[in-house]
């Protein structure tokens, strides 16, 4: 059930509680997005180290790396700018400055409301990159897509795209400069149960980048990165918002 | 009739003992489960005051205050920060009392699909509070 004018986002969330953890997961996909759960920090911090994800939601009091701690960890040491959106019982104004001072984009405390929720975590997500909404048409350079009659055209010029490749490129265009994991590129063109080696998302991605020239020639180069994902890259301008994992 | 709105339970009444909390149908089975787990742990509670382990019920204390009102249970919420303050103070008498409350509480509440939506609920909300100004 996806509100008219959002933007499904990948998110994950660290939260020990399962009362807890089930709400904000149920409410996330209720409301479009795709949420991956954890409860323990180091499983997210290890996880962080392979995939990609819209926005991370955390909780402070978590068994063995808290929630300030990952975050500080995930600034410092990974410089990883996904962003954050603090979700905790702790109320003090010291541990708010604190986790805002390590990087938190927002914070709210426990207990949350499920559209005031939902907002804020909609809302750090646009803060950091340009959040399209999926049913709208957009230009970047040379492309223009329209996703009404779901066609891309790169100078005027239609272009032959099945639907899978079209909702990869539509992806990429999306996210130009953003590393993306393959896990997260799997999950948001084929779905969260979709059985997709390895193998056939670099044969559509592979087909995209020919399909659409994305060469240096053309001022584009679309970059694998070694077991990790792939990013689209404009060669004449700077990149945002890039993890520096690799 | 007492009408409110929370994330979840959309609006709740007392009626003789029971306290009815309509919960909006998407995340009704949630809800079920976490009242569900909520009696089981307070069994678990009173085994943890036997042993005057504070430092667990701490931290259910402070559990149930966080998840409690997400789930628009606000008196759930308000008992598990008494909790939480009651066990870090290790005050066992309060807790035991703290816990008889939330048995008493947990034993009272009725869920039930809310009918009408959020929107309709803040209507009637409105309108009960400008009948009564």
């Amino acid at each position: 059930m996806l509100a008219l004018g959002r933007s499904t986002m990948r998110v994950a969330l660290l939260e020990d509680d399962p009362n807890q953890s089930e709400l904000l997961a149920r409410w996330l996909e209720m409301a479009g997005h795709r949420c991956h759960a954890f409860d323990k920090g180091a499983e997210l911090l290890r996880d962080l180290e392979r995939e990609t994800y819209d926005a991370l939601i955390l909780d402070w009091t978590v068994p063995d790396v808290s929630g300030v701690e990952v975050l500080r960890r995930l600034r410092q040491k990974l410089r990883h700018h996904t962003p954050v959106l603090f979700v905790t019982a702790r109320q003090q104004e010291e541990d708010i400055v604190n986790a805002l001072k390590q990087g938190a984009d927002d914070y709210m405390i426990k207990p949350v409301r499920r559209h005031e929720f939902l907002a804020r975590v909609e809302a750090v997500a646009r803060r950091t990159r340009a959040l399209t909404p999926e049913n709208s048409s957009f230009e970047t350079e040379s492309f223009r897509v329209d996703m009404q009659t779901r066609t891309l055209t790169k100078n005027d010029q239609s272009l032959e795209l099945t639907t899978k490749d079209f909702e990869l490129a539509t992806l990429f265009l999306r996210n130009i400069g953003r590393l993306m994991s393959r896990g997260h590129i799997r999950e948001m063109v084929w779905g969260l149960d979709a059985n997709v080696t390895s193998r056939t998302l670099d044969t559509h991605v592979s087909r995209v980048r020919n399909k659409l020239g994305l060469t240096p020639e053309t001022g584009w180069r679309l970059a694998a990165v070694y077991r990790y994902g792939y990013r689209l890259e404009q060669l004449n301008k700077p990149r945002p918002n890039i993890p520096e994992e690799e | 009739m007492s009408l409110k709105t929370g994330a979840m339970s959309i609006g709740h009444q007392a009626t003789g003992g029971a306290e009815i909390c309509f919960v909006e149908r998407d995340v009704f089975d949630l809800a079920k489960r976490f009242l569900e787990r909520q009696v089981r742990c307070v069994d678990a509670l009173w085994a943890a005051m036997q042993e005057r382990d504070f430092e667990r019920i701490r931290k259910t204390g402070h559990d149930l205050k966080g998840s409690g009102g997400a789930y628009g249970l606000d008196a759930l919420s308000y008992l598990g920060t008494e909790l939480e303050n009651a066990a870090s103070a290790q005050d066992g008498d309060l807790v035991e009392l703290l816990l008889a409350t939330l048995e008493q509480q947990l034993s009272a509440i009725e869920l039930r699909v809310a009918a009408i939506g959020q929107q309709e609920i803040a209507t009637q909300v409105s309108a009960v509070a400008g009948s009564t100004t």
